[in-house]
């Protein structure tokens, strides 16, 4: 009961008047949307380094699925503040009915981000820094 | 002119907002000033992060209108820069046995790109500086408030107030640290971070 109406005045106030939430409130957002019903096609690798550094980057349909269902949504402080990035990418195309992404563009990078932008501007920032091993050559 | 007290920058155009959590130990020597953006739309946002537990900034923040605010001791390290890449690589100028060494770290087969980069920042910190780039343990950060736009997938542009305050700041931490122009840094630069980050931004 008690956590109940913790909840509900916690909601109230990220809702109405605290930007203090906005964070808190994104990966809220990230966490609850996590309904693991990813479904990814189309995915190949694409690099910006003109080394080797990138080679042997690459993602199959089910990793790249892992990927995101590991992840969540985070926003841009977080983006900068906890992630490297790394100009290596595996872009492909994303579904996920929950959150209204359908067959989506999106471009996971080797340092643990992925971009998701979807028609009519909707875009999300998905993060997974439990993906070492996904994100390897 | 400001005048700098006990890690306090003390000037008209300096608001002192300090956020202890941001206090990761004693910064002995000041090397360098690294440039950021923070990727959120207004300066609360990142207060807000900045009273978190674990709580990661830089020791200044300039927000959208020009307002200049200390968030940080000068005299204490924050957690603002990250993994450094390896700056003989960058601007290739490795001796032939660096650029075995480096490149080794960095390319090597079968590990995840995170231990590679994780590996190559370690042998980087143990390079004196200017030749590795500034790191948490000799620079300050200054960060000026701008969203990463999603859709765009790219860091706002840094306005005219803001560039206008940052030209100030960091001509007057150049002088009381004894720095030169050669020693101010855009963030993706110094670390691995998204190029458009400062990419704006001018001094
Ligand atoms: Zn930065």
């Amino acid at each position: 009961m008690v956590g109940l109406q913790l909840r509900i005045l916690v909601s109230l106030a990220c809702g109405l008047v605290l930007p203090a939430c906005h964070q808190g409130n994104g990966e809220a957002q990230g966490m609850k949307s996590n309904k693991r019903s990813f479904s990814v096609t189309e995915v190949h690798a694409r690099s910006e380094h003109k080394s080797s550094f990138c080679s042997g980057f690459t993602l199959t349909t089910t990793q790249a699925e892992a990927f995101f269902n590991r992840g969540r949504e985070i926003d841009g402080i977080t983006l900068h503040e906890k992630f490297d990035w790394l100009p290596c990418y595996v872009d492909g195309r994303i579904s996920n009915p929950e959150l209204n992404m359908n067959h989506c563009p999106f471009s996971i990078q080797a340092g643990g981000t992925a971009s998701i932008r979807c028609d009519g501007g909707k875009a999300f920032i998905w993060a997974c820094d439990q993906c070492e091993d996904l994100l390897a050559d | 002119m400001a005048t700098l007290t006990n890690g306090k920058l003390a000037g008209k155009k300096v608001t002192q907002k300090i956020f202890p959590k941001l206090h990761k130990g004693v910064l002995a020597a000041v090397n360098a000033i690294v440039v950021h953006q923070t990727g959120a739309p207004s300066a609360q946002h990142t207060f807000n992060s900045y009273s978190n537990a674990n709580a990661n900034g830089a020791h200044f923040l300039i927000d959208k209108n020009g307002d200049i605010y200390q968030t940080a001791l000068i005299t204490q390290k924050t957690y603002h820069v990250g993994k450094l890449q390896s700056r003989c690589l960058q601007v290739k100028a490795c001796s032939p046995e660096e650029l075995t060494v480096a490149t080794n770290i960095l390319y090597a087969k079968g590990q995840s790109f995170a231990a590679r980069v994780r590996n190559l920042h370690k042998h980087e910190q143990a390079k004196p500086y200017p030749d590795r780039y500034p790191s948490n343990n000799d620079s300050i950060g200054i960060e000026i408030v701008g969203e990463f736009s999603k859709p765009a997938n790219a860091y706002a542009q840094v306005n005219a107030k803001q560039n206008a305050s940052l030209k100030w700041l960091v001509s007057e931490l150049e002088s009381l640290l004894s720095l030169t122009s050669d020693d101010i840094y855009r963030h993706p630069e110094a670390s691995r971070k998204h190029a458009t980050e400062a990419s704006t931004a001018q001094w």
